[in-house]
């Protein structure tokens, strides 16, 4: 089984190049088949990615969730899996390039990656850790897209309020649209953190006998939490919009990021992935 | 056998001269049939529109008599002190499928990239078709020149962009709305521009129209006629915030929209996006309105400017254009060959027959005796002689043809003087005039 996801998660990284490459083309020119290659790739990537995903699942008996490789693995599916979304519904090629650009090096780097199958702590088998972790990931992959809607938009207010036409001024969708999605996907991803959030801390009560610990983990999941807060807070009360909410949207996801990379790689925490 | 061209266009011509050789209907239809009615045109089609005119035909004689006798045909429309022969282009062969290609993608249009030369070309193919007056080659030739336009237009960007002010006006509002379906727009004052700006919005989706002039009437007259309605002029604070497409042309010497009235408007709208339209000279909106957030305000020199850039884009995609028109006249250049080959196989394979029907004849007369499996054998023997003999100049003509067009058309005039081959006796059969129209292929 193991090798089986490994075949396929080398197969969906070359889709996922290959998708990237028929997107890069796709946004100068316009042509049918070059259309139809980015779709088919695009699919081919997700299938083998969920294959592959499903693979270590069954090796493993659980979902794996323990080291950087996994979790990567675990959030390019969720990109994935949100952008096709996207493709069915706009096909808007310059997200195509960016998204299979993030994958394309996220699968290449996670191919590098110590990925040893070792046994798990008693204390780490828990159900209820498995659902903190997923509903964090879907969340951290509702951000990603939400955080490149935002640059797309922010791209796009600079050509219009410049009144200098450049190419991007025909490469980018309208502005409320790209508004309205990355609204959209903070206002699914914003839940699932907080249920993330009160799941790791029920948890952590079970495990350690405490809901909070204040670790850096916790602290800047709390921080990310607020800044999404107060974009929701600022948009349905005082209702901002354009420009301004979308640099909170960005800022939002440089928390995760930090959250994601920063702390789990370099700061003393429960949360550091297994080497 | 030619393809022959004779036209005239907005560049060799004056409107003086086009519009007399501007062809519609009953006089378009007499035209075509005094066109076949001329020696040697077998088939025609005849292109004209506000810009254009052009006549194509099958010209089974030599090239330049036939376009003598076009350039007389459209001489007899005009004036005799016209001399028409200075504002004609003529064409032959593959250039008369090139210019076709390039003039159905529209890349010989006044505005390069405009979509109705397309239905033009396809209005005058099915006018030849329903009144007979073409066949097999022109119908072909047509049939692949819309293919040839529809293509261009999927494949390159050509057609994308707006090349006219209104057309700018609605792309950028897609550009801040995304959708427009179900929007509002808001009309200050009245004039031809913003007409036309509704109209076009209108067609792309914009639902509602609000009308405001000083003077109510009048706002009532206009929002009648773009199925609006008329609102409070004295309070377009308030209307701003209904609006998110406003278009302003007063003739008022001062601003009619100011700073503090967007700020207020753009409160009541939750800061909703709101894209202002200024068309006015002297200007109606004050320019620091485009640096509140979630404000864009255009006026006539940056929707101009648009213009100009989406130009260029469509110029740059001239290049893209040219390469599938090669493409697709080489495509042409080969069935065309291949076409041309036929006479010349037929004559050939019933010269071998006509051969063996002749000997075997004459073998049979000479043994009487035979029963009728010897002759049977005898007959297939022959037969199959015949056909292993002329197999490969069958074949090798068929590959020459698709080769290159000036070789296959030396070694069909080589077959057909080593074999004596009487193709004109041959073609005389084939080529009726006015053959009736091909089966229902697809266009």
């Amino acid at each position: 089984m193991l090798v089986w996801s490994e075949v396929l998660l080398r197969l969906a990284a070359g889709f996922i190049w290959l998708a990237l490459v028929s997107n890069i083309f796709r946004v100068s020119s316009k042509s049918l088949q070059l259309t139809r290659m980015a779709h088919i790739s695009s699919r081919c990537a997700w299938v083998t990615l969920t294959l592959s995903l499903l693979a270590r699942t069954i090796a493993l008996g659980h979902l794996t969730y323990h080291t950087l490789f996994d979790t990567l693995l675990l959030l390019s599916w969720v990109i994935l899996s949100i952008y096709s979304y996207f493709e069915w519904k706009q096909g808007w090629p310059i997200l195509g390039v960016v998204v299979f650009a993030a994958l394309a090096a996220t699968s290449t780097f996670s191919l590098t990656l110590e990925r040893d199958i070792r046994p798990l702590l008693p204390i780490l088998q828990s159900r209820l850790l498995i659902v903190h972790i997923t509903l964090n990931f879907s969340a951290y992959g509702a951000f990603f897209l939400s955080f490149i809607l935002g640059l797309m938009y922010l791209g796009q207010e600079y050509q219009l309020k410049k009144k200098k036409i450049t190419p991007l001024y025909y490469i980018l969708p309208g502005l409320e649209t790209l508004e309205k999605f990355a609204h959209t996907l903070v206002s699914i991803g914003f839940p699932l953190l907080t249920m993330g959030i009160v799941f790791g801390s029920i948890y952590a009560k079970t495990a350690w006998d405490s809901f909070w610990h204040w670790e850096p983990k916790e602290t800047w999941s709390l921080i990310t939490w607020l800044v999404y807060a107060v974009y929701m807070h600022l948009r349905y009360v005082r209702g901002w919009r354009g420009k301004r909410a979308m640099i909170l949207v960005l800022i939002g996801f440089g928390a995760v990021l930090f959250n994601y990379f920063g702390v789990s790689l370099n700061l003393a925490t429960e949360h550091r992935f297994l080497r | 056998m030619h393809f022959l061209a004779v036209g005239l266009n907005h560049k060799t011509a004056p409107v003086e001269v086009r519009e007399k050789l501007a062809f519609s209907g009953e006089k378009l239809a007499s035209a075509l049939n005094r066109i076949l009615d001329l020696e040697q045109l077998t088939e025609a089609v005849i292109l004209s529109t506000c810009n254009r005119t052009e006549v194509y035909v099958l010209c089974q004689g030599p090239a330049q008599e036939g376009l003598a006798q076009l350039k007389q045909f459209l001489q007899s429309f005009v004036d005799a002190n016209i001399q028409v022969d200075k504002y004609l282009y003529t064409l032959i062969d593959l250039e008369v499928v090139h210019h076709l290609f390039r003039v159905v993608s529209s890349l010989d249009s006044m505005i390069l990239g405009e979509a109705q030369i397309l239905g033009q070309v396809k209005t005058a193919f099915h006018f030849a078709l329903e009144h007979n007056t073409i066949s097999t080659h022109l119908t072909k030739l047509f049939r692949q020149a819309i293919e040839v336009g529809k293509r261009i237009r999927t494949e390159t960007e050509i057609g994308e962009s707006a090349v006219s002010i209104s057309y700018a006006a609605v792309e950028l509002a897609r550009k801040i709305f995304g959708e427009l379906t179900g929007r509002t727009v808001l009309i200050i004052g009245a004039g031809e521009m913003s007409e036309l700006a509704v109209k076009t919005l209108a067609a792309h989706g914009v639902s509602s129209v609000l009308v405001a002039n000083r003077t109510f009437r009048r706002a009532q007259e206009l929002a009648q006629a773009f199925n609006g309605r008329a609102v409070d002029y004295e309070r377009l604070t308030e209307n701003l915030a209904l609006a998110d497409i406003i278009i302003s042309s007063t003739g008022a010497p001062h601003a009619v929209l100011t700073q503090d009235m967007v700020k207020k408007a753009m409160q009541l709208r939750r800061n909703r996006p709101l894209f202002l339209i200024d068309i006015a000279v002297p200007r109606d909106i004050e320019e620091s309105i485009h640096h509140l957030d979630n404000v864009y305000l255009y006026n006539i020199d940056d929707l101009q400017n648009v213009v100009e850039a989406n130009l260029a884009k469509r110029e740059a995609q001239v290049g893209k254009a040219e390469i599938i028109i090669a493409e697709e006249v080489e495509r042409f250049g080969q069935w065309w060959s291949a076409r041309q080959m036929v006479p010349v196989i037929k004559a050939l394979k019933s010269y071998g027959h006509n051969i063996k029907e002749q000997e075997l004849a004459r073998l049979f007369n000479k043994l009487p005796n035979l029963s009728e499996r010897e002759r049977e054998c005898i007959a297939s023997a022959t037969n199959l002689m015949i056909n292993k003999l002329l197999h490969s100049p069958v074949v090798s003509l068929k590959q020459l043809a698709c080769d290159n067009r000036h070789d296959g058309q030396f070694y069909a005039s080589l077959i057909e003087r080593l074999f004596n081959l009487n193709l004109a006796a041959e073609s005389e059969t084939q080529v009726g005039r006015r053959v009736a129209s091909p089966g229902p292929e697809e266009v």
